[in-house]
This record gives structure tokens, C-alpha cells and sequence, in this order.
């Protein structure tokens, strides 16, 4: 016999499904009411973003092209910097301190990202285009860096523990053929560890891509087709962030808001989905062995 | 290869690694460093309790009283709507549905919630809680769109915990006569709440800390006074520092202002990352 408890539990259990459906659902509901006025070719292909000029443009290309470019960028100054932090921590520091710096790091990534905007906005801008003569501190670099650094704990720890984890009998058996440290690091952790790292790489560029405030404050709001990183962009999120507050309810500008948000939603989920399932994959795969 | 040849190969390469390992160490460390000298200058009690205020030249005097109550504020009642939901939840992954076909998507579900942009919660916010619900620009608007960011977060520390749990005590439960609920909440949930506290206030921390979910939601720059009901707009320290930074007209005076809030933000980020810390020492003793 099911209690009302029982019940209770299983409809909390089920929330998240029903939070994802729902908020799916007021995306499109506020982005459909675009096409009315807006071809959805210009919408995904149009090159101009031009919401409040007279007739408005609606295109996204260039916010996309922005958000590719600086989430590339970040990607790869994440990933390696996170794969050598977790090598170093594993391989290099004695233990205690290991656990010294997975807390440190820990404080760390949950520092709010608006303090990195700021730091970004306040000391790295004015030292690009003062010390370094750039033409504007507010660049695609910029951004990409302050990303990288608030979105480096998160890669570390999932990689560490992955190292942390590896089947000790392949381990000691690569040791006990006479490899070193280095050489069962290279030839049998990190071979046997292809997967998972793929995973985290695709997580770490979820995260990166849906970051907003880092983004907004730091990447220069400028949304054209950049050709150098040491150029202004603008990206999905930050156009979200920095124009729905001053756009009415129920405009085309603001069903334009939307579309973007529900592009940035799927894109993530797409992104989160494949990084999920790979990483279960090949959690599963090593609890077996 | 020669023994000797291969040990300097290893050297030189754990000793690059470690020359890196510690730039990036050293980046994250100077950060702290710089927001604490440049905001200690305007730390003092009257800076955390003052309201604040504008001259004619948009410069911000007094202190950032109402942002405090009002990240307080939103992050409590965030807390008060995700904790008992996320803790049920948790129990229906660990208890109800611990493996199989569903179970395996709930729980991509709630990883990809975890993965969802904060702006989008913002929008979801904005069309549900905002206009739909008609609970307009609030805090109870804003503090139920961070309750939804801060879910995930409980709902997987929940399942973690419990599922730790060993079975005998579950069994012991049911031999005795309990059902599952019962067992549930009465005897899993009390052995697993310290760690399920770890997740509580990790998500505290995230959503005091989160700009983009309440930009469009209920925060203002704004306030003269201190928020006293939950269907008031409310000031926040994130935003504080963004919109000081944004769009004040003199950024050198603003920019003192916003290290200061930098400054509160980061130590009580800080003291419940130890009170994490803490908490997990004792229930390894406690395993252990």
C-alpha cells in the first residue's frame, strides 16, 4: 500500500524531469510569437543584431559566432591546465597537501563569477590595452582567461579522482614491470583514461558556455563577426543578461531574448547530455574492472 | 632505454609540470590577494550596516546594508523551497528507483538541470514566477528561480548520502516492521543528514553568490531602505558589484566599493566552505 509520504517522494523525485519539460516549454512559448514578424532564417542566419534599431534585425550569427569563439578558447586553456593541476596533485605533491589544494581550489570554484568580471574589468583590461597596447582591454582573450580560470577546479577534481581512481592492479603491474611513475602515468593511466577525460572535457565546455557574468562584463558587448582574439564580441548569454531587463514584455525584441535563451538551453543540453551519458559509460566500465 | 635516461626523463617532466601547476596556483592565490588590498580600505562596521547612497556625481557613500539582508533574504527562502524537495527527491533516487533504465535518465535529468545557464533559469523565471504567476519583480520571485538552481545540487548530495548508507540498517528497518518511508526518513535520513548538509550549504553558497538568475527576476541597484516583505524588489551583493562596475559614472570610486563587497562575498564563501570541510571530517570519524 502506497502512503501519501510515498507519493510525496515520488512526485519530488520526478521535479527535475518536470523542471527541464517546463522550462523547454516557456522557452519556446516566448520565442514562437517571433516568427510572426521575424523569418526564422533571418533569426538563425541573419548577421545583424540590431534589436532596437528601426526596422530591428534579429540576427543571431554573430552572438553565436562570439560564443564559439571565446568558448574555444577557453577550452583550451582549460583542459590542459586542469589535466596538469590533476597530475601534479596526483603525482607530484604528498598526499596531505593534495587534500590542501583540492580545498583551496574548492573555495575557489565557488567563488561567484561576477568577482572574476571584476577582476577582469578592473586589472586585466587596463593592462591590455595600457601595458600591452591593445586596442581594448575588453577582448575575447579577456573573458576567455577569467573563464578558464573560474571553470579549472571543476576539470581538476573530476580528473583527479578518476586518477584516484584507476584499477590498482594495472597500476602495480606496469610498476612491477619496472616503469616509473612518469611512464605508467603516460602508457597506462591516461590510454585507460580516454573516455572519462572526454566527458569532462564536454562538461567543462557546458559550463563555459552558459557562463554569463564573466561574459558580459569582461568581453566588450561588441556584437560583430570578431577576426582576432584581441577583438570585442559578444556572446548568447551576455546578450540575454544585459537586454532583457530594458526590453518590455511581449515585444518581438523580447521573444527574440528568448529564442536565444532556448538556442543557449539546447546547446548546453546537447553539450551536458553526450559529457552524462559518456561519463556513466565509462564510470560503469571501471567499477566492473 | 637506460634506466638513468628514462628517471631524468621523468624529472624534467613532473618538474614542468609542476612549474605550470603552480603558475595557475599562483594566478588563483593573487586573486584573493588583490581583492583584499584593494577593498580593506573601505571595510569598517559602518560600511556593513549603512544604507547606501549616490551623490550627484554617482559615486556610492554609506555602506551595503540592504544588499547583505537582501542576499540573505533570497538565499534563505531560495533554501526553504529546494531543501525539502531536493531531500525527497534524493530519497526517491537512493531508496525508490536506485537503479534501471528510469532511474539512469532522472538522473541525467537532474545533471543537466545542474548544467542549465543561469541566465536561462533567469528567463524561466522572469515568464513563470514574474509574469505568470504574477509575483512581479520580488524577492520570492527571485529566491524561487535560485531554489531551481540550487536543487541539483541537494538532490545529488542527497542520493550520495543515503545510498552510502549500508544496506543492514535498511533491512534492520524492515525486519522490524517499517515501511519504506519509514525507514526512509526515520532511519537512513538522520545517519546521512550531516553529509547531506555539505550539499545544503554548497548550495547556499552557489546561489548567494549568482548575478544572472536574479538580474531580470527582482533585483534592483537600488534601494533606500531595508527590504521588510518577500514582494519587494531587493538589492544583492553580487549585482552590487556589477552594476557599481557597469554603470556608475566614475568607475575609480565605484570600483573600491565593489572590491569591499568582493571581500564579504568571499569570506562567507570561505566559512561555509569549512563549516563544509568540517562536516566531512566528522562523518568520515563517524564511518570510520
Amino acid at each position: 500500500m502506497k502512503s501519501k509520504i510515498d507519493l510525496l517522494i515520488l512526485i519530488s523525485g520526478w521535479i527535475s524531469v518536470a523542471i527541464i519539460v517546463a522550462i523547454t516549454f516557456f522557452l519556446f512559448y516566448n520565442w514562437f510569437p517571433l516568427f510572426k514578424t521575424t523569418n526564422p532564417i533571418e533569426f538563425f542566419f541573419g548577421t545583424l543584431w540590431y534589436p532596437t534599431a528601426v526596422p530591428p534585425f534579429y540576427g543571431i550569427l554573430p552572438l553565436l559566432d562570439a560564443t564559439l569563439w571565446i568558448s574555444t578558447l577557453a577550452i583550451l586553456i582549460t583542459f590542459p591546465s586542469a589535466f596538469v593541476l590533476a597530475v601534479f596533485m596526483t603525482h607530484v605533491v604528498p598526499k596531505r597537501m593534495q587534500y590542501i589544494l583540492k580545498v583551496f581550489l574548492e573555495i575557489f570554484s565557488s567563488m561567484p563569477s561576477v568577482i572574476l568580471g571584476l577582476i577582469g574589468l578592473s586589472i586585466v583590461a587596463p593592462y591590455f590595452q595600457n601595458t600591452l597596447n591593445m586596442d581594448t582591454g575588453q577582448n575575447i582573450l579577456n573573458a576567455a582567461l577569467m573563464l578558464s580560470l573560474i571553470t579549472i577546479p571543476m576539470p581538476t577534481s573530476m580528473m583527479e579522482d578518476f586518477i584516484n581512481a584507476f584499477p590498482p592492479e594495472q597500476k602495480e603491474g606496469a610498476e612491477a614491470l619496472g616503469a616509473n611513475k612518469f611512464e605508467t602515468l603516460t602508457k597506462v593511466i591516461l590510454p585507460g583514461l580516454k573516455g572519462p577525460f572526454a566527458s569532462i572535457a564536454m562538461l567543462s565546455l557546458g559550463r563555459i558556455f552558459g557562463e554569463t557574468m564573466i561574459v558580459l562584463m569582461v568581453a566588450g558587448n561588441a556584437a560583430i563577426f570578431p577576426t582576432s582574439i584581441f577583438q570585442p564580441a559578444r556572446v548568447l548569454s551576455a546578450t540575454i543578461a544585459s537586454e532583457m531587463g530594458e526590453t518590455p514584455v511581449d515585444t518581438p525584441h523580447f521573444y527574440a531574448l528568448f529564442g536565444i535563451g532556448a538556442v543557449l538551453f539546447i546547446l548546453t543540453f546537447l553539450i551536458n547530455v553526450v559529457g552524462e551519458i559518456v561519463r556513466i559509460k565509462y564510470e560503469r566500465q571501471m567499477m566492473k574492472e | 632505454m637506460n634506466f638513468k635516461k628514462r628517471m631524468i626523463k621523468q624529472r624534467i617532466a613532473f618538474l614542468i609540470l609542476s612549474v605550470i601547476s603552480i603558475g595557475i596556483l599562483f594566478a588563483i592565490g593573487s586573486i584573493f590577494f588583490v581583492i583584499f588590498v584593494n577593498g580593506l580600505g573601505v571595510l569598517n562596521w559602518k560600511f556593513l550596516i549603512s544604507i547606501t547612497s549616490f551623490d550627484f556625481k554617482g559615486i556610492p557613500h554609506g555602506g551595503i546594508g540592504p544588499a547583505i539582508v537582501g542576499t540573505f533574504m533570497v538565499t534563505g527562502l531560495g533554501l526553504a523551497f529546494a531543501v525539502p524537495i531536493g531531500i525527497l527527491a534524493g530519497i526517491y533516487l537512493s531508496e525508490y528507483r536506485s537503479k534501471g533504465k528510469i532511474f539512469n535518465v532522472l538522473r541525467i535529468m537532474v545533471a543537466n538541470l545542474a548544467g542549465v545557464p543561469s541566465v536561462v533559469h533567469g528567463l524561466f523565471g522572469l515568464a513563470v514566477f514574474v509574469i505568470l504567476f504574477r509575483f512581479g519583480l520580488s524577492i520570492l520571485s527571485a529566491a524561487l528561480t535560485l531554489s531551481i538552481l540550487a536543487l541539483p545540487i541537494i538532490i545529488m548530495t542527497t542520493e550520495n548520502a543515503m545510498r552510502d548508507i549500508p544496506s543492514d540498517l535498511r533491512e534492520a528497518a524492515y525486519a522490524l516492521g517499517a515501511k519504506r518511508w519509514q525507514s526512509a526518513l526515520f532511519v537512513i535520513l538522520p545517519v546521512a543528514i550531516s553529509k547531506i548538509m555539505t550539499g545544503v550549504i554548497l548550495a547556499s553558497a552557489r546561489i548567494a553568490g549568482e548575478t544572472a538568475p536574479i538580474l531580470f527576476t527582482g533585483a534592483t541597484l537600488y534601494l533606500a531602505h531595508y527590504p521588510t516583505a518577500i514582494n519587494q524588489q531587493f538589492m544583492a551583493l553580487p549585482y552590487m558589484i556589477y552594476g557599481l562596475m557597469t554603470t556608475s559614472m566614475n568607475i575609480s570610486a565605484s570600483m573600491n566599493f565593489a572590491y569591499g563587497i568582493a571581500i564579504i562575498l568571499i569570506i562567507l564563501i570561505t566559512l561555509m566552505n569549512i563549516a563544509i570541510v568540517i562536516l566531512r571530517l566528522r562523518t568520515r570519524k563517524i564511518s570510520s
